[in-house]
């Protein structure tokens, strides 16, 4: 029998590992609906507002948005027909009421009010992102969960995929792209062909694994068992229960682009051993990496859900923009516009080095764009960008930027820039989450715990 | 004008303060939330404790069940398979998220989800298949090649006690499949295989567990494999789960516990410790702009400093006292240059400081740290050693504030502070951040010693801080770390964080007999670390599983 690494790296295996990990048979979508996939982004430390969006809303075409070359979503224009740009959501809290960064982040995917701060601040519901993959994923398949930055470089990373309210529920992300990568490298081939030694393989792995399945699941049951143990300890055992999956091997129907084609192995390759992937400067690399994966995951049905945090609360990376080079600050004291994690100042070289440093972020969403439209998945997709602070020097949770690419199955509109109307992102998330799950008879539209409820109509197509 | 609220803001915490380190608060999650056994039992409270003055509201869950760190699984399956190197695996494994709790062996951040499920099993299989590539291979494993006594060896080291009945009738029958599977490997070597992969995925090896009635002492079983995960950061050897019946007593607990701790084991696991309490991976992340005696590589050396002092802290026999007040300090090529001191040699060397250096705190790493480029930063330095060194409740974190204007000619750098920080009331804590911080005015933003700013000001260095049990005056930095080190308060804080980084959860108002006992310890005479670790280890509340308040 091959072993795990042994098989996965057997060549040209292309049904092995990836149904292996793929999802089970049981599927919360009907035979004959097309799934819909959810990428979650949130940057870091706001966006200059008068030099991010368009100045007025309305439609959105290739032509009209790379005009706008003031504007760093102009370069976004390739795909302006497959967007949505949105102004006017706010988050549940009206302002920061200590660390506007923490708080930011716990709201932007739960649209609930944070508690605490800084690095202990804690979400107060859970995110959006959960919520579709208990829906649309098997039990126990959690969304993917991806963080670019470095650890050591900030204070506030991992915080805005939640398993509900209160301390300890935040949920860990992968920072090494490699990690992804190798959990779906099985999964993919150049050719498409698979050899029968992969599959009598893959069928002798998977029979040992429902042995050894089976023994762990009835050690938990004994364990559950035990009078001693309290609520949490259950909770905890049942979770582990719950993970346990019998993998099986499912054939790709998805008609997508299961292959590395498009991948930049070499350079996943290379994060393979140390944390070049932590180095300052790395951030944007790692980023398409992420959006590299994501896309590839979606394609191979690896999971139907997905977060990026992109950037630390408080990013300390040193973004070499042109603006920057004089004052080598870290993005988080240009976003303050001076250099102080927690001061507010007003230096316009800063407000120059933050429009730039937005821009590179477009053109890293441009890049995860470009991805998914090649492996056929914007009409199959929502992409969502947006930030856990409105801008630097405010911290504002008011009009927070938001942009949605991918029409999710011709559910949302495209090739607009509209108003959401000064609501709370509840409401978006409430369109957002009907979106990837509306075939589901019970979800209950009131997501989160900000004002008014429903969706938002200016964003259905 | 700017409000007095953000102005107080400012002194309250800054950078490091205004977005990180603020104390937790109790969490309310509902009635109906299922995360409820995660959140707040404790809590309470959102300050300082009434007795002590300390902080002591975290949200521990007493949980039964924690999962084995990365770091324990990896020297675990290491020391169960006896494998000549460490298998790597664990580098890819989900890491707990940092920040949110003090230590990132809380027992909070330890479950079993779908991901580090897979890890899991990843990482079981790819082990199995390694040490049964070869009979010699498998033969380092167990050396005989009976299933039975196979199966009862490597269940009693992964499961960090005999196997029941119960349990060895699974584990057979499991052989039985495994040794049946197809393959080029013998009957036997696939069998084990198939064992391994189970046992290294078992709930049993897989959380530490406390199962003895509450208020009950743990088993012996339990104390060895509490004391071998805690204080060699691995299974229980083989010799010790032979002592383990007998390790029910708190004179027998504590016997092996003053063993494991002259092991070079707990020199790491005191690392991680220290490094974690006083956050050295930061030292990694210093940055200066416009400073011309700066160089990155100096980040390096500052962490292997710090990490060296306190291993000789450790090693050595001294505790808080000498954290706080040792003139010594362990300096590399680029720090010799800002201490003024001559060295040679490459590498870093214990030296002797001078009398200005009084104290961690009054070294190059932690000044430099909390520098603004070339300038020392009072408030950072005030606010990281009440949040860290003496667990002060600062109340929580600020929102934007303005920044510290620029130095005005004739002005000192404290009168700058004090200007801006005047009449912000209790609620910004400046009384209790500017004195700590003040105290280090003659180290500027390097570390290095000054005796006058700002083309020749004088210095003011002096002041009082209230201390739970007094205030204190103080000329210097020297002075305050000297009373620091006599007051209850550092020693208490101390015990707080060694707690809760041995028992591997929040501490809370109810451990406040277990914090005294331990500070009573590291105050005394001979307070060394370990004898504070040795008492802990005597303490109910490490050999008994508390349930908490209810």
């Amino acid at each position: 029998m091959l072993n795990r690494r042994a098989f996965l790296r057997a060549g040209a295996i292309a049904v092995g590992l990836p149904f292996l990990e793929g999802l089970p048979e049981r599927s919360a979508w009907a035979a004959d609906a097309a799934p819909v996939f959810s990428l979650f982004i949130v940057a870091a430390c706001g966006v200059v507002g008068s030099r991010f969006f368009p100045d007025e809303t309305g439609p959105l075409s290739v032509d009209s948005l790379a005009g706008l070359t003031d504007k760093a979503t102009s370069v976004l224009a390739p795909h302006a027909d497959r967007l949505l740009f949105v102004k006017n959501i706010n988050f549940p809290m009206p302002g920061p009421t200590n660390c506007g960064h923490s708080q930011g982040l716990c709201q932007a995917l739960t649209a609930a009010p944070a508690g605490g701060g800084g690095g202990t601040a804690y979400s107060n519901g859970m995110s959006a992102d959960m919520v579709i993959a208990q829906a649309v994923n098997d039990a126990g398949t959690d969304p993917l969960t991806l963080y670019a930055g470095n650890r050591r470089n900030g204070y506030i990373a991992e915080r805005i995929s939640f398993k509900g309210a209160g301390a300890g529920q935040v949920r860990s992300a992968d920072d090494n792209p490699y990690t992804l990568y190798s959990r779906l490298i099985g999964l993919t081939s150049k050719d498409g062909t698979t050899t029968p030694d992969a599959t009598d393989a893959a069928a002798a792995l998977l029979s040992s694994r429902k042995s050894v399945n089976d023994l762990v699941r009835g050690e938990l049951k004994q364990m559950l068992s035990l009078s001693a143990l309290s609520a949490a300890d259950k909770q905890r055992l049942e979770q582990h229960f719950d993970s346990i999956r019998d993998a099986e091997i499912k054939m790709n129907n998805m008609s997508l682009a299961c292959t590395q084609d498009g991948l930049a192995v070499s350079q996943l390759e290379a994060y393979k051993t140390g944390f070049a992937f932590r180095m300052d400067g790395m951030i944007e690399d790692v980023a398409k990496l992420h959006l590299e994966l994501v896309a590839l995951a979606f394609a191979c049905n690896f999971n139907r859900v997905a977060t990026l945090q992109h950037g630390d609360g408080t990013d300390a990376t040193k973004y070499a923009v042109p603006s920057n080079a004089g004052l080598n600050w870290p993005f988080h004291h240009i976003s303050h516009r001076v250099q102080s994690d927690s001061a507010i100042g007003s230096n316009q070289t800063a407000e120059d080095a933050h429009a730039e440093i937005d821009v590179v972020r477009m053109q890293t969403l441009l890049h995860g764009l470009d991805q998914f439209e090649e492996r056929g998945l914007l009409d199959k997709s929502m992409i969502m960008w947006t930030n856990h602070i409105a801008d630097g020097p405010t911290h504002s949770f008011k009009n927070v930027p938001t942009i949605i690419a991918g029409n999710a199955g011709g559910y949302l509109k495209q090739g607009a820039y509209v108003d959401a109307g000064n609501v709370t992102n509840n409401r978006l998330f409430n369109t957002l989450i009907t979106a990837a799950v509306r075939d589901k008879t019970d979800w209950s539209t009131n997501f989160g715990d900000g004002s008014g409820s429903g969706g938002i109509d200016e964003l259905l197509a | 004008m700017r409000s007095l609220s953000s102005l107080c803001a400012t002194l309250v915490l800054t950078a490091l303060a205004a977005c990180a380190d603020p104390p937790k608060q109790k969490t309310d999650t509902g009635p109906n939330d299922q995360s409820a056994g995660a959140s707040g039992a404790a809590g309470e409270s959102d300050g300082a404790s009434g007795a002590t003055g300390i902080e002591l509201n975290g949200s521990p869950q007493h949980y039964r069940v924690v999962r084995l760190t990365n770091g324990q699984w990896a020297q675990s399956v290491q020391d169960i398979l006896h494998l000549a190197d460490p298998s790597g695996l664990e580098a890819s494994f989900q890491s707990p998220v940092a920040g949110t709790t003090d230590f990132s062996n809380n027992e909070l951040l330890l479950d079993v989800n779908q991901r580090s499920w897979a890890d899991f099993q990843s990482a079981a299989e790819s082990l199995a298949d390694q040490v049964t590539s070869s009979p010699s291979a498998l033969a380092n494993v167990y050396p005989g090649t009976d299933s039975s006594g196979f199966i009862r060896t490597m269940g009693r080291r992964a499961y960090r006690r005999p196997l029941t009945n119960a349990e060895t009738s699974a584990y057979n029958a499991l052989f039985k499949s495994g040794s049946a599977m197809p393959g080029d490997k013998s009957a036997f070597a696939k069998g084990a295989a198939l064992v391994i992969r189970a046992l290294l995925q078992s709930p049993n090896f897989l959380y530490r567990t406390e199962f003895s009635p509450s208020g009950e002492p743990l088993s012996g079983y339990e104390v060895a494999a509490k004391l071998s995960l805690w204080l060699r950061g691995t299974t229980p050897s083989d010799e010790l789960l032979d002592m383990a019946p007998n390790l029910t007593t708190a004179d027998a607990a504590a016997e092996i516990a003053s063993e494991m701790l002259d092991e070079p084991a707990a020199v790491t696991v005191m690392r991680q410790f220290h490094g974690e309490l006083l956050h050295f991976a930061r030292l990694g992340t210093i940055s200066k702009v416009g400073v011309s005696n700066y160089r990155s590589s100096l980040n390096a050396e500052y962490e292997e400093s710090s990490y060296l002092f306190f291993d000789k802290i450790f090693n050595e026999g001294l505790g808080v006292k000498d954290i706080l007040t040792s003139t010594y300090g362990f300096v590399g090529p680029g720090m010799a240059k800002l201490y003024g001191i001559r060295q040679t040699g490459s590498g870093l060397i214990e030296q002797d400081l001078g009398p200005e250096r009084v104290g961690y705190f009054s070294q190059l790493p932690f000044l430099t740290l909390n520098g603004l480029n070339g300038d020392p930063d009072p408030i950072h330095r005030g606010a990281s050693i009440n949040l860290d060194v003496l667990c002060a409740s600062l109340g929580p974190p600020a929102a934007a504030l303005p920044p510290i204007p620029p130095l005005e000619q004739n002005q000192t750098n404290r009168q700058r502070i004090t200007l801006l920080t005047t009449g912000c009331g209790g609620t910004c804590h400046h009384d209790l951040i500017n004195p700590v911080g003040f105290a280090f005015e003659h180290f500027d933003g390097m570390g290095q010693y000054r005796d006058t700013e700002n083309d020749g000001l004088t210095i003011d260095s002096s002041g009082s801080y209230r201390f739970t049990d007094g205030s204190k005056k103080f000329a210097d930095a020297g002075e305050l770390m000297r009373a620091m080190a006599e007051s209850q308060q550092a020693h208490l804080c101390y015990a707080k964080k060694l707690a809760s980084f041995s028992l591997q959860r929040d501490i809370v108002e109810a451990d406040l007999p277990l914090v005294s006992a331990l500070s009573a310890i590291s105050r005394a005479e001979d307070g060394s670390v370990k004898r504070v670790l040795t008492e802990l280890v005597k303490n109910d509340a490490f050999r008994t599983h508390d349930e908490g308040a209810q």
